[in-house]
């Protein structure tokens, strides 16, 4: 068939239903509307703040009068930044460490074992998660406080290890499970012994897994409040708490260097969750609650 | 790590070679005693804690709690931000989520905007807020500007503070969640609702809502938990002496600044039982849909 | 939407797709062909030539880079799939999981608003169809392969679809419920007679339930025709190669004579039956393995000699690998008993010896 032979005898073109297009279309934009709303506001709202971190005064003008970078000094020596930014260090990382090391052998059982209680134990470990930590932060701090512990940052680990730890076995365990168990009888058919089998054939499957789990873990204990709160005392504070007592009393401190120590936490939170981000699809940031069926047999 | 090996190896029958106890399940057992003294131990404390007054009967934090006028409507302030911020991210995720189901640049670019307040923490989204939607912000000049309003708006330190700042936190949560159960829908069973028929409104009517269901009832339930648990906004964006004094707050107060942890654990317990009898709620609503797969046929 | 059609028009129709690197490559490339009222057309090829891009695009699931599809004189190409009317079965049978068979198979009556007092029994009928009858309160996780198949196929006509797509359907059964399945799918197209388009790379699945074959490579149509056509004359050697001729040996052209074309290789003579002109002095000839026959008479010009080298019994027959003395090996199918090392002759009947160019 030619073309032009389409052409000499045009078959009558279908429509579709004209109004239903375009509902369809005032849908479409409206959804696309309230979402780049959110996210302007959210980019100004971020923005505002840098901005004031670096302007001399700022006072109901759309730009501040002028431009400087003192806050940033005068904020690292009134709020002790650097002592602050070492404690979140030492926690976030010791929270990693021992979350993979509970969390990642666990995962393992509960990926690859069906035994009594196992519905009961994915509960213990999914609690946490469903329980906001307000709720049993503060009992927990009141037993921290009899072990004397409260105050410390030995307290404030074990505080951010209570959500992190079932994190990252509700990450691993759907990772495990996809993991095709052959690999590992294959592994010990060709004679590999257990400590083998494990450092030559199960690390290197989960390491993709296990750096996703340790990101997901770190950005989110930098950015955990209330149980640091509960917890800590003024030699165990991090970087998001120091943060909140220096909005919390508002007025004592010029509100640039506020901002100044805000900019310096976004920071330290965008650069790991940047970093994250080539690594994880953005949806395993949210606690993975997924249903799934509990494998047969 | 030896607990790893499969039960088997080297021996002559499987039935024999099953040991009476398995040894992969040493594996859980840090993990398992972790949760129990840091998770299980301090909750059950805190509720026996909480019948054990520093005076009065096994009730009587409970009954200080229904009685004493600056405790008990704090359930009813929490819940008058809760349910609207938890209503407002849901109801509005759902749609954006399933208009960002198709992968491609455009999700990858969507989801990473999203995420962004989610890891920011309440703290900062706070401060921000307060800069930016107070009352000499760049929200008040630009609507000045337009003459949409022309007085100073008053969206920060009163109950719109706190709403709008739990929106901005747990909307991209919802988001992020329903995104995923979305994308776990064969996309093939609505094409073939398409090919029988069903426009793109009935096909999200009778394809991807009923078995999106269960998804959204467990998103309302995380995102209300999250909502309800209010504190740090409350405080800074809030008016957290009247409009905004939510459970969080006097619960805290309770044990950080009165330093009665008695009455401390009973509002934390009456917090948690709150929460409960809403997520029950919620999930019992769900058993009206179906649960099951979500993929179309086998394979 | 409509009940009955004369002619489904395929014009020129080609779907382009963003390919690696970013360049788009054409998945269909101008596939024109005319299906006509109760006919059943199977498109047939390996993995990626472009079948069920084909199907998607008349189903209206893909749309189109190009060309135009013409129901009747009704343009369709831009309608979306629900206003199209057509039924399709889908590969992994997409059934509902939420809902149970009856209301699987009666959704598309429901979004035809048909009402509720006619839908039950039309429902009814097409289960009944499809042997059904008992299972229709079921959810579709609790049938078996075979049976969430035939729900599949009662929700694609229960709706009376002037045509209805099949799109691999038996590619998830195992080979005895395939070879009942196929016979059940010939069956419901005999008394219901509606146009089927059946996408398939089975050459049996398409030789046994199709009226016309369309064989596709690369995106390229290779050859229409019906299975007899498609089976005794394939178009070129891809075609040949696809449909079983398993034996291909590329010669030096000796001679023409009409469609008798005398090839030469080594010691080999071989005299062939011109399929598709040629264009050098190279050519290919194809055999099947069952064309080949054990044994050659003196006095038979079609010959080749050579020694057993492999032997795969298959029951009735079995399948001879035999070397010949030049070195080139052969597929022989024959029930003649052969052992390895035995010496061999086979003889090639010219009119079954297909050349192509090479």
């Amino acid at each position: 068939m030619s073309a032009a032979a389409t052409a000499a005898q045009p078959p009558q073109r279908a429509r579709g239903s004209g109004t239903g297009n375009l509902l369809d279309r005032a849908w479409r934009g409206l959804v696309a509307g309230v979402m780049a709303l959110f996210v302007v506001n959210v980019v100004l709202l971020i923005a505002a703040v840098a901005v004031n971190s670096v302007a001399t005064r700022w006072l109901g003008t759309w730009l501040p009068v002028g431009w400087t970078l003192s806050w940033y000094l005068q904020s690292w020596k009134d709020f002790q930044l650097a002592g602050i930014l070492w404690v979140t260090f030492e926690v976030v990382f010791a929270v990693v460490l021992v979350s993979l090391a509970i969390g990642v052998p666990a995962a393992y059982t509960l990926a690859r074992r069906n035994f009594p209680g196992k519905r009961a134990l994915l509960l213990l470990f999914l609690l946490p998660l469903m329980v906001p930590p307000m709720t049993y932060g503060i009992p927990l701090a009141t037993v921290l406080y009899q072990m004397h512990l409260a105050g410390t940052i030995w307290g404030v680990i074990l505080a951010n290890l209570i959500p992190a730890a079932p994190f990252v076995i509700l990450v691993m365990t759907p990772f495990i499970e996809q993991i095709d168990p052959n690999l590992e009888a294959a592994a010990r058919v060709f004679g590999a012994g257990t400590g083998r089998m494990f450092t030559s054939v199960l690390v290197p499957l989960l390491a993709p897994g296990i750096l996703a789990a340790s990101l997901l873990v770190l950005v989110r204990t930098i950015a955990l409040f209330e149980l640091t709160f509960l917890t800590a005392g003024p030699d165990s504070q991090t970087l998001v708490v120091a943060l909140y007592y220096a909005v919390f009393a508002a007025g004592v401190r010029a509100p640039q260097s506020i901002d100044a120590m805000a900019m310096i936490y976004m920071l330290v939170t965008l650069v790991w969750l940047l970093i994250a981000l080539r690594f994880v699809n953005p949806t395993q940031l949210v606690s993975r609650v997924k249903e799934r069926p509990v494998p047969a047999g | 790590m030896s607990a790893a090996a499969l039960p088997g190896t080297g021996q002559p029958t499987k039935a024999a070679s099953r040991p009476a106890f398995d040894r992969a399940l040493l594996l859980a057992i840090p993990a398992t005693l972790f949760m129990l003294m840091l998770f299980v131990y301090p909750f059950l404390y805190g509720l026996w804690l909480s019948f054990v007054p520093a005076k009065g009967g096994p009730l009587a934090n409970y009954h200080t709690f229904f009685t004493t006028s600056d405790l008990w409507p704090t359930i009813g302030t929490t819940l008058k931000l809760a349910l609207p911020a938890t209503v407002i991210n849901v109801g509005v995720a759902l749609p954006i989520a399933f208009r960002m189901r198709v992968r491609g640049r455009w999700q990858r670019i969507v989801t990473t905007l999203l995420v962004v307040p989610i890891t920011l923490g309440t703290v900062l989204i706070a401060e921000g807020m307060l800069n930016y939607f107070g009352p000499k912000g760049w929200l008040s000049h630009a609507l000045q500007l337009v003459h949409f309003y022309d007085g100073p708006i008053r969206l920060t330190h009163n109950y719109w503070g706190v709403l709008i700042s739990l929106v901005i936190s747990g909307f991209p949560f919802a988001f992020l969640l329903i995104l995923s159960y979305v994308t776990g829908i064969d996309p093939v069973l609505a094409r073939a609702a398409a090919t029988l028929g069903a426009g793109s409104f009935a096909r999200f009517r009778h394809i991807y809502l009923p078995l999106l269901a269960p998804g959204l009832a467990m998103c309302f339930c995380l995102a209300f938990v999250q909502a309800f648990s209010v504190f740090p906004s409350a405080v800074l964006v809030g008016a957290p002496a009247g409009p905004t004094r939510v459970i969080s707050i006097a619960a805290y107060q309770a044990a950080f600044e009165q330093y009665d942890y008695s009455l401390a654990s009973a509002i934390a317990m009456i917090m948690g039982f709150v929460q409960l009898v809403i997520v029950a709620a919620v999930l019992s609503l769900r058993g009206f849909f179906y649960r099951g797969p979500v993929a179309g046929g086998k394979g | 939407m409509r009940h009955d059609f004369r002619e489904l028009k395929l014009e020129r129709v080609t779907r382009h797709f963003a390919g690696a690197g970013g360049h788009a490559f054409a998945a269909l490339d101008e596939l024109t062909m005319t299906i006509r009222r109760g006919e059943f057309v199977a498109l047939l090829g390996p993995s990626g030539c472009g079948k069920s891009t084909a199907l998607n695009c008349i189903a209206g699931l893909l749309s189109l880079s190009g060309g135009a599809i013409c129901l009747d004189e009704l343009r369709i190409d831009t309608l979306p799939p629900e206003k199209r009317g057509f039924g399709m079965v889908f590969q992994n049978y997409a059934l509902f999981p939420h809902m149970t068979v009856e209301r699987n198979v009666g959704f598309g009556l429901r979004m035809r608003g048909v009402p509720a007092a006619e839908i039950a029994p039309r429902v009814a009928r097409a289960l009944a169809l499809v042997q059904l009858g008992g299972q229709a309160a079921k959810l579709p996780g609790q049938l078996s392969g075979g049976q969430q198949q035939r729900v599949a196929i009662a929700r694609a006509i229960v709706i009376e679809p002037p045509l209805v797509l099949m799109d691999e359907p038996l590619s998830n059964l195992d080979a005895k419920l395939r070879i009942e399945t196929r016979a059940e799918i010939r069956r419901i197209h005999g008394e219901l007679g509606r146009a089927t388009i059946y996408v398939t790379h089975d050459q049996d699945e398409a030789l046994s339930l199709a009226d016309r074959i369309v064989v596709m490579r690369d995106g390229v149509v290779q050859q229409i025709g019906s299975p007899q056509q498609i089976y005794a004359q394939p178009a070129n050697l891809h075609v040949a190669r696809f449909m079983g001729y398993r034996n291909v040996l590329e010669l030096d052209v000796a001679g023409v004579t009409g469609d008798r074309v005398e090839l030469a290789g080594g010691p080999m003579r071989i005299v062939g039956t011109l399929r598709q002109a040629l264009g050098s002095r190279r050519a290919a000839v194809a055999i099947r393995p069952e064309e080949l026959v054990v044994g050659a008479p003196d006095n038979v010009a079609n010959a080749v000699r050579g020694r057993v080298t492999g032997v795969e019994y298959g029951g009735r027959d079995s399948l001879i690998e035999v070397t010949l003395d030049g070195g080139v090996r052969l597929l022989v199918r024959s029930d003649a008993r052969a052992a390895r090392g035995d010496a061999i002759a086979l003889s090639i009947p010219p009119e079954r010896a297909l050349v192509y160019p090479a």
